[in-house]
């Protein structure tokens, strides 16, 4: 577990994280959430030992993580912006982190680049942004860390890389306990593979919630009514995060569960009914709404 | 894997990628090693001129520690490796990689640290190893050429490794490569910069300000390449065993310990944050901007005083201020990256530039009284004085070290001299400064009559606390004289100026002894020698001020002494009054006692010029070279003499000028009346021409009367 008790960090005269408290527990994808200049990078940075604290402290597993070789064995970090050798290649990439890391898989690796197509003689500064990514992650896991720090990284992959990388991280998780914390302002990028969600925004937390407390708690039902039936009346007492209206075809957000839902629909007995999976987007525009911001503001 | 097995193979891994640093060292001591000895053996192979000794004494020259090309290595290979090697802190993408790392930061900076030593180290090494085998199968090998060679190895290794942990610092305490320069030439040069801003400003503001010894350069020290110059360079030409003390050795290598751990301390408290920003600790921001703003505004100022002839005051403040702005504007801007941030902190513009007004008004108001200075009597333990215009003959070596070094006859004698009764001297000053004071002129030359005689006075009071002193006087000397006579009279004062008393007669190599017209080459025992100086000493305690006045020398003893492989040349004046010199000369073939033979005068001719025009030395020989002198000479009045009797009645009014300069303001002769002689000096006909003066107001009656018809 990586826990973070109020931690803060100033740059000069800009707050970068403000008394942030994280708990990151084992088995679970964290995703950090937020825009440019949150503190995404500045928070990760000093969960991975990078900066340290103006105060509070971060321990991972029990074991504080500044200048602590101990407890830096036990998570590989990939920056947003990774450096490379110069001149280097993956060979020499995997020569390097075998030294540092005790436990690293050349097999693995070696069986990986080929997998995914890169030369592991080839000069890493010819090979594209996405390539350089992938080169990364690959390290990452291969690491064999427990934990593994992903500031940014699926910008740049395609659509078919960032699925591939994703059933990897999924596949290490569930073989040997691997736990990702991946940083990003794309909530479609962490969609479906986060279980917790932690929003930054200039420097403090808004949230910080397991996505499947957070998809409890709200539904999102279409539904076509008889005449005369007042949506409003029909979740009355419940709180309507919107509503929208084509036609007769009504798109209902309300704070409740599927079962209230469809058990309120089904006593009006509309026309039709069917309560829709949420996306992460619309989850936190009503989670932030509740707590007074414009997510627009917040992610776009 | 284990702790060392990790280490060394991150230090092959942080090998692999500073190759080019490898390659650049292999290939700049391959060039300065096998190469400059394989050119220099093979050339004194094909050379039938080059004698043995001294191809070994250029090859311990260039194999050794003072070796300038090694030291340019060692000097350029500190920065190159120290910036090199550690530049990875200056940007952010590296800091995250290495920094998120399981190693500790001590680890880290031992890795590269440890690496910028090997990368200078094994070529040098390797370079030398291979240089000797080239200088053996050269046939030059010698005991001396392999010590200077593996001693010079450990004297530029342990000088490479203080100058490489300086650079590293300058990293350490910057987050950008070209800001790094900057630091690792202000940490380098700070400390001479600092010395020479501080004799410019004395020199500039204080009179008395002595050029003689300067105590400010132990603020060389503040800089390990002019500690590193000023160790290497006092060692002579082709020396094998460098003059580097056990002292000072251990000096050497408790430096390095400190800036080593120094170093480390910057290591694991510089913020990695610090990436890509000026200057990597805050705190020092401040401090930093103040020590190079000042300095600069006060450099400023004396190169703007200095670029007008007699620059006044005025152009010091603007000097200053413009270097005050100037140095200002660019550290916040160097700070910042930004140009409207020039002057941002207005407080901290103030405080300095009002700490640098403080410093210049002290100066110029002398407010801690440096002119004024003269010590209590009864806290002064003993005096040095140097008169500049006395004795100006004197040849001063300084033979206390391995190496032999020329020192110029005052700090000669600010160094030898202790007079313990300095009660003339005190008196000199004491009237000097009171009527300074009272006439508020920097010297009393202004007050001066026609005849009288000027001379720098060079004081070193050793006060009983210790401390030495020094300043510098311009004295109307005539109106001292009686005093100075009294000083010159003194056992010590002598002792303290002419390097005969010091002299050993076993380093006398040989003994020329020249008279006006003449030069033999005296042939001593060791005995012999001694007893020559033993006479010679006697001989210099009685000589007085009145001799210097009244009379030239008779001759003049070209001695030779040997120190080392090298030798050196003293001159010593014999004059009338040296009878036991002179009757030792005689005793061994050489009067020196008679003046020239009339007999062998050819032509006595005088010429007496216009008061307008002297010929130069040069003109004289060339006297078609100008017209002026062409038209000038229609001026001169020349009277020539052929007669042996009038010749002999001239002759004891002549001053010989080749002897005569040592003390020309004491013995003052005719500017615009000169003789020359043309002299038969054997009986082969050989001829030489000799120059002489009249002493002022010593010319003859008869001589004025034909020149003034």
């Amino acid at each position: 577990m990586i826990e973070a008790i109020n931690i803060s960090k100033k740059f000069d005269s800009i707050q970068a994280v403000d008394h942030i408290s994280a708990t990151i527990k084992e088995g679970n994808v964290f995703g950090l959430i937020g825009t440019n200049g949150a503190g995404k990078s500045t928070f990760i940075r000093m969960l991975c030992g990078i900066l340290k604290p103006d105060s509070g402290t971060i321990t991972i597993d029990g074991l504080p993580v500044f200048e602590n070789p101990a407890a830096k064995k036990l998570f590989f970090y990939i920056s947003d912006e990774q450096y490379f050798f110069n001149n280097g290649t993956p060979a020499d990439l995997k020569a390097f982190y075998r030294t540092v890391y005790p436990d690293f898989d050349s097999v693995r690796f070696d069986d990986l680049l080929k997998k995914f197509d890169l030369d592991s003689r080839r000069k890493i500064h010819t090979f594209s942004k996405g390539m350089k990514k992938q080169l990364s992650v690959l390290c990452g896991i291969c690491a064999n860390t427990k934990y593994l720090f992903c500031d940014e990284t699926f910008d740049g992959l395609d659509p078919v890389m960032r699925q591939a990388i994703k059933s990897i991280f999924a596949s290490e998780m569930e073989s040997r306990g691997m736990t990702p914390i991946i940083a990003s302002h794309n909530l479609r990028e962490l969609e479906d593979i986060c279980d917790h969600v932690g929003l930054l925004h200039k420097g403090g937390i808004l949230l910080s919630k397991d996505l499947e407390d957070m998809k409890l708690n709200i539904s999102k039902v279409q539904c076509v009514l008889k005449d005369e039936t007042d949506p409003k009346a029909i979740f009355d007492g419940l709180s309507i995060l919107s509503v929208e209206q084509r036609g007769q075809l009504y798109t209902i957000t309300v704070r409740a569960s599927n079962e209230d839902v469809a058990e309120r629909l089904r006593y009006h007995d509309p026309v039709f009914f069917e309560v829709l999976p949420l996306s992460l987007e619309e989850i936190f525009i009503s989670e932030t709404e509740v707590a007074g911001y414009d997510i627009k503001k917040l992610i776009y | 894997m284990t702790s060392k097995s990790l280490f060394t193979n991150l230090l092959k891994e942080n090998m692999k990628h500073r190759i080019w640093t490898l390659v650049l060292s292999c290939l700049s001591f391959f060039f300065a090693l096998p190469v400059s000895m394989a050119v220099i053996t093979q050339n004194a192979k094909s050379s039938r001129y080059r004698e043995y000794s001294d191809t070994v004494a250029r090859i311990i020259n260039s194999i050794g520690s003072e070796s300038v090309l090694l030291i340019g290595i060692t000097i350029v290979a500190s920065i190159v490796c120290g910036i090199g090697g550690f530049s990875y802190l200056h940007s952010k993408k590296k800091v995250d990689f290495y920094h998120s790392l399981p190693l500790k930061r001590e680890f880290l900076f031992s890795i590269s640290y440890l690496n910028g030593i090997i990368l200078y180290v094994i070529p040098y090494f390797i370079s030398l190893s291979v240089s000797l085998l080239i200088i053996k199968s050269n046939g030059y090998m010698t005991k001396e050429i392999a010590a200077a060679a593996f001693i010079g190895f450990g004297i530029h290794t342990l000088f490479y490794s203080i100058l490489y942990t300086f650079s590293v610092i300058a990293v350490l305490l910057t987050g950008n490569t070209l800001i790094s320069l900057f630091a690792c030439g202000t940490l380098f040069l700070y400390g001479p910069a600092i010395y020479f801003i501080c004799t410019g400003m004395f020199e500039n503001f204080f009179s008395y300000y002595s050029t003689a010894i300067h105590p400010e350069r132990i603020l060389h020290c503040l800089s390990p390449v002019t500690f590193y110059c000023d160790v290497i360079t006092s060692n002579s030409y082709g020396c094998a065993y460098p003059n580097f003390s056990t002292g000072t050795f251990f000096i050497t290598l408790l430096l390095l310990i400190l800036s080593v751990a120094v170093a480390i301390f910057l290591y694991q408290k510089r913020p990695s944050e610090a990436a890509g920003k000026a200057i990597a600790f805050r705190v020092i921001e401040a401090p930093v901007k103040f020590l190079i703003t000042i300095p600069v505004s006060l450099a400023a100022g004396l190169f703007g005083q200095n670029l007008i002839t007699d620059g006044s005051f005025s152009w010091y403040l603007f000097g200053a201020l413009c270097g005050f702005l100037l140095s200002y504007g660019i550290m916040e801007v160097i700070y910042h990256f930004d140009i409207r941030k020039a002057f941002a902190h207005k407080i901290q513009l103030i405080a300095c530039g009002a700490l640098t007004l403080v410093i210049i008004v002290l100066f110029k108001t002398d407010a801690f009284g440096y002119d004024s200075y003269l010590p209590k009597e009864d806290s002064i333990e003993s005096m040095s004085v140097h008169f500049s215009s006395i004795d100006k003959y004197v040849d001063c070596y300084d033979t206390s070290s391995e190496k032999l070094s020329y020192m110029s006859a005052e700090e000669y004698a600010l160094t030898h001299m202790e007079l313990t009764d300095f009660s003339a001297a005190y008196e000199i000053l004491k009237d000097y400064l009171a009527f300074n004071e009272e006439n508020l002129s920097s010297s009393d030359y202004a007050y001066s009559t026609k005849g009288d005689w000027h001379t720098n006075l060079s004081v070193k009071y050793t006060l009983k606390s210790g401390r030495c002193v020094y300043r510098s006087y311009f004295i109307n000397g005539a109106k001292y004289e009686d005093l100075i006579a009294q000083i010159y009279a003194s056992a010590a004062y002598k002792e303290g100026v002419f390097p005969a008393f010091t002299m050993k007669a076993d380093r006398i190599m040989g003994i020329d002894c020249n008279t006006v017209a003449d030069t033999k080459t005296l042939t001593l025992s060791l005995k012999e020698k001694e007893e020559l100086l033993s006479l010679y000493r006697q001989d210099l305690y009685e000589l007085t001020l009145e001799d210097l006045k009244s009379s030239a020398p008779s001759a003049v003893l070209d001695i030779r002494l040997g120190f080392g492989d090298e030798s050196y040349y003293i001159s010593a004046y014999v004059y009338p009054s040296f009878l036991r010199t002179l009757s030792f000369l005689k005793e061994h073939g050489l009067d020196c006692m008679t003046t020239l033979d009339p007999e062998r005068i050819i032509d006595l001719t005088i010429h007496q010029y216009s008061d307008k025009y002297y010929p130069s030395a040069s003109d004289k020989y060339y006297p078609s070279a100008s017209e002026e002198i062409a038209s000038v000479s229609a001026k001169e009045k020349v009277l020539r003499f052929q007669d042996k009797k009038e010749i002999a009645q001239i002759l004891p009014y002549l001053i010989p000028t080749n002897f005569h300069w040592g003390n020309d303001s004491l013995l003052e002769v005719t500017d615009n009346i000169e003789v020359m002689i043309t002299y038969q000096t054997d009986d082969y006909g050989n001829e030489t021409t000799l120059w002489f003066a009249f002493r002022k107001d010593g010319v003859p009656d008869f001589i004025m009367q034909e020149l003034n018809k």
